[in-house]
């Protein structure tokens, strides 16, 4: 047999598979799905109720694991809420967790909502400890008063300036989705700077060789509420949220307060008309991102400079705080108010996710709930926005 | 003769952005024999290439027989195992510029185990054999000039030695010797009966080379020419073409509209030997010398492609002129706005309503947030005077009569002319700059348009023009561009081939210009 007759069974056979395959699903799969865009909004219930639905069979899926490990996820569940926001430890900690979770979310929400995709929060979110850290021991003889600010606005500078370079590529180069690689690669020289740090120049001298800093000293710490170790960024979180949502956000019949809101609203519905009309994507990208990275820059501060258990510059500063920010912004519906109650949410699953280790499952599990809870998020947001339709195949 | 293909009741409707219904292919019946070469005519958008293309993806509905038998070709793989080989148009498309003619050629065979050697002496073979010339398989298909490129297509549909071939646009880059040479080439391939179809706008190249004619105007056929109807044309090619042209672009009646007398008034937009580049750096635009007046409705005619899409963009939008000047004329005097930003440029009194419907229009958004894109700038500092956008656009919405149960309702549910008229509101309704006149840049505004709102943008365009405004209407719509313009430029391959006021031009001189043909008796001649 030479070649190409050999050439030409195997096209045969391949023809002969492929039919089989094509009867096969015929009669099997006799459906077509279409899609279609939806010609109206969800009211806000109904988009409260997908989104619901969505973190239920988050919660679904992760619970299949623990039901591998023969854990009753139910009862695991329970328990991790209890926790969480029942007791007087697991609600501190969930309010620790809550300040810089919101702040990266709040921040991520601004770009996601002109469709521009900063997934590399977690790399602003180092830089900004990294400056706030530097700023702690190069001015401490300042008092409180001075340096907690100044140390804010270094850390919001720094983490604006690392995510600059996204809204640059989202917008100059011609490959669709450089925004999510180049927010995402920045992450590693963020990380490898603060390796760098730690284990280098400012390794602290009296730390047995820990990769750590020295504490930073007492003037630059962010003071705590009384008997509470929740520091007092909460308010300055809260706050911007609320300032986000009061001019970029919230809309009174149909218009929202500043032009960057509307600009934002365009850009992320339709760039190409926006620019049409006159409107500069470079520059509503450019805004939105600095925000976004300077909000998570801030997230940095707070952390170090607020959170008891650090107070100095570490390694393992953000413990992936980046990325859960992004399933905490989309479970949000991308709206500041939603994203308060998400944040508050995932808070609560990271206080609560001692019962995990309790129950003997390792803390990492608790990761497992920003992938699967995202997931279903964004594939439900698609059906916010689409129909699918059903029906009998044609050619049956 | 023998029957080779037919295609009873074809239907293929297309969906435009912004949800244009396009019925490119609406009850075609085409019939192709064996031995004949039959020219498929019509305007951009008649529906030519789509009718060849139900051969290759399956149609809305209708059917396609071959030879007798009814058949369901889904993919170019059914039509090329058919005996159906298919030169396409867009070249860009069909060869893969990084690979040899070889390789090209290689996506056409059947199989797994192909040694490139094989398909290389194949391409040698049938290059000799259809006498295309100087073609090396070898060669990158990249490094090959318009006219090569072009007749390696020609070879990708010959060499499968298909009983059925189809030319889609097939001179449009070869020069008259190489044209000659493919119309010899036809001519011996009829003799060995096979069945022939090309496509063409070329009037004249289609009485030459066929024996029989189908005509399609907006997705339908108009009229088939049999043999003897077209051996009466090739008798008399001038009265044939002429013939043509008239089927081609049709006679309907002109819309009744009413209109002023002209009182052009001073130029407000002009531009002096502008030349723009295409995406692919291929200048499409050469040395535009034109100047909008106010009070006067300036039409540029010509077939899409033409560099009609890119000379607006240049003025209006962020294309880059390459040379030449773009000025504005006010009472402050000369402004040079070449490549200014789409912004300032708007701000000087310039409004647009883009062709393409995505570019005009946020589906997502609300009716009020549509309307508002061209006015929210204006509110000073960083805030929008709320009170200022929600009487505007309730004002708009009322005065053209914008049927929408709320300004808050989604665009995207708004019918096809209702989403129209929102942007033609927004975009007329536009004040110019202290001293400015006004221009409005209208890119085929009644495209896809139902007869109501088709009616309502042309009485709209006529009243800015009475009102002092310039406007500048760019159609590939003959009926439109003749009823609504006082001044007529033709552009063909990116230069204004011609210049007609509205008592010269006729519809046939200028559709006889948009095909390129300047010709001075064409325009005097008041035939029929």
């Amino acid at each position: 047999m030479n070649l190409e007759s050999f050439g030409t069974s195997l096209t045969r056979l391949k023809t002969m598979v492929e039919r089989g395959f094509g009867y096969l699903k015929r009669k099997l799969w006799p459906f077509e799905i279409t899609f279609r865009k939806r010609s109206s909004k969800l009211t806000f219930e109904q988009s409260i109720r997908t989104r619901i639905l969505a973190l239920l069979l988050g919660l679904a899926v992760v619970a299949v694991i623990f039901l591998a490990y023969g854990i009753n996820p139910l009862v695991l569940y329970l328990d991790i809420f209890r926790v969480a926001f029942f007791t007087r430890y697991g609600i501190i900690e969930t309010l620790s967790r809550f300040i810089p979770l919101l702040l990266v979310a709040i921040g991520l929400a601004i770009p996601f909502r002109a469709k521009i995709d900063n997934i590399g929060a977690e790399g602003q979110l180092i830089v900004g400890a990294i400056a706030a850290t530097g700023v702690a021991f190069s001015l401490q003889h300042l008092p409180s008063g001075i340096l907690i600010p100044i140390m804010f606005l270094a850390g919001f500078a720094a983490g604006a300036l690392w995510a600059l370079p996204i809204a640059i590529f989202r917008v100059k180069s011609q490959f669709k989705g450089s925004d999510v690689v180049i927010s995402f690669l920045l992450f590693f020289p963020a990380l490898y700077l603060v390796e760098y740090l730690v284990t280098g120049p400012w390794q602290d001298p009296a730390g047995w060789g820990f990769p750590q800093s020295p504490l930073i000293p007492e003037s630059a710490r962010i003071p705590l509420f009384p008997t509470t170790r929740v520091h007092l960024t909460i308010i300055l979180a809260v706050g911007l949220t609320l300032l986000i949502h009061q001019y970029l956000v919230r809309t009174k019949d149909g218009i929202t307060e500043t032009k960057l809101g509307y600009e934002i609203n365009v850009m992320g519905e339709n760039p190409e008309a926006g620019e049409a009309m006159g409107m500069s994507f470079l520059k509503v990208a450019i805004i939105t991102v600095l925000l976004s990275g300077g909000l998570a820059g801030l997230a940095g501060v707070s952390e170090v400079a607020g959170n008891p258990n650090l107070y100095r510059l570490r390694m393992e500063i953000s413990t992936g705080l980046g990325f859960t920010g992004i399933a905490v912004a989309w479970l949000g519906g991308l709206n500041p108010i939603g994203v308060i109650v998400s944040s508050l949410f995932f808070a609560g699953l990271l206080a609560g996710g001692v019962e995990i280790q309790s129950a003997g499952l390792p803390f990492g599990v608790v990761n497992l709930f920003n992938g699967a809870i995202l997931f279903f998020v964004l594939v439900t947001e698609f059906f916010l926005r689409h129909t699918a339709e059903w029906r009998l195949r044609r050619d049956n | 003769m023998e029957t080779a293909l037919e295609m009873r009741e074809v239907c293929k409707t297309f969906y435009g952005e912004g949800e244009v219904e396009i019925r490119a292919n609406d009850h075609v019946n085409f019939t192709l024999k064996k031995g004949e070469i039959h020219a498929l005519l019509g305007e951009n958008g008649a529906g030519k290439s789509t009718l060849v293309m139900n051969l290759c993806r399956r149609p809305d509905s209708g059917s396609v027989i071959i030879e007798g038998k009814e058949l369901e070709l889904k993919t170019p793989r059914d039509a090329l195992e058919h005996g159906i080989g298919i030169a396409h148009q867009d070249l860009s498309r069909t060869l893969i510029e990084r690979h040899t003619v070889a390789e090209n050629v290689l996506s056409l065979t059947k199989g797994f185990l192909l040694s490139i050697d094989t398909v290389e002496e194949a391409v040698r073979e049938a290059v000799q054999k259809f006498d295309l010339g100087d073609i090396d398989p070898k060669m990158k298909v990249w490094k090959l000039s318009g006219g090569e490129k072009q007749r390696v297509e020609i070879l990708k549909a010959l060499i499968t030695d298909p009983g059925i071939i189809i030319l889609d646009e097939p001179t449009s880059m070869l020069t008259p010797p190489e044209v000659d040479d493919l119309f010899a080439l036809l001519e011996s391939l009829k003799a060995e009966g096979k069945a022939i179809v090309i496509i063409t706008h070329h009037l004249e190249e289609a009485i030459q080379i066929s024996d029989r004619i189908t005509v399609l105007r907006r997705g339908q056929v108009v009229d088939t020419l049999d043999e003897g109807r077209v051996q009466k044309l090739k008798s008399n090619p001038q009265q044939g073409v002429r013939e043509l042209a008239r089927l081609m672009v049709g006679k309907e009646t002109l819309y009744d509209l009413k209109r002023q007398e002209l009182k052009p008034g001073q130029i407000v937009l002009e531009t002096q030997d502008l030349c723009v580049e295409n995406d692919m750096g291929i200048q499409v635009v050469t040395n535009v010398n034109l100047g909008a007046r106010a009070g006067e409705i300036l039409g540029i005619a010509g077939i899409a492609g033409n560099g009609q899409r890119e000379l607006l963009e240049s003025i209006v939008h962020f294309r880059v002129a390459r040379t030449g000047k773009i000025l504005w004329h006010s009472d402050a005097g000369e402004l040079n706005i070449t490549n200014m930003s789409v912004g300032a440029i708007r701000d000087l009194g310039v409004s647009y309503i883009p062709e393409n419907r995505r570019k005009a229009m946020v589906l997502d958004l609300t009716v009020r947030e549509n309307l508002m894109m061209s006015y929210y700038s204006d509110s000073k500092g960083l805030l929008i005077d709320r009170d200022a956008m929600i009487q505007l656009t309730d004002e708009l919405i009322e005065q053209f009569s914008v049927d929408t149960p709320s300004p808050l309702a989604p665009m995207r549910s708004m019918s096809g002319g209702n989403k129209q008229k929102i942007v033609v509101a927004r975009e007329i309704s536009r004040k110019p700059a202290q001293g400015s006149r006004r221009l409005l840049i209208a890119e085929n505004p009644t495209f896809g348009l139902d007869v109501a709102t088709t009616q309502f943008v042309r009485e709209e365009l006529l009243k800015q023009r009475d009102s002092g405004a310039a406007v500048l209407l760019v159609s590939s719509d003959l009926t439109e561009i003749l009823t609504l313009c006082d001044r007529i430029s033709v552009i063909y391959n990116g230069e204004i081939i011609g210049t007609l006021t509205s008592e010269e031009a006729t519809r046939e001189s200028v559709g006889l210009m948009m095909g390129g043909f300047v010709s001075d008796s064409i325009g005097s001649e008041e035939g029929n």
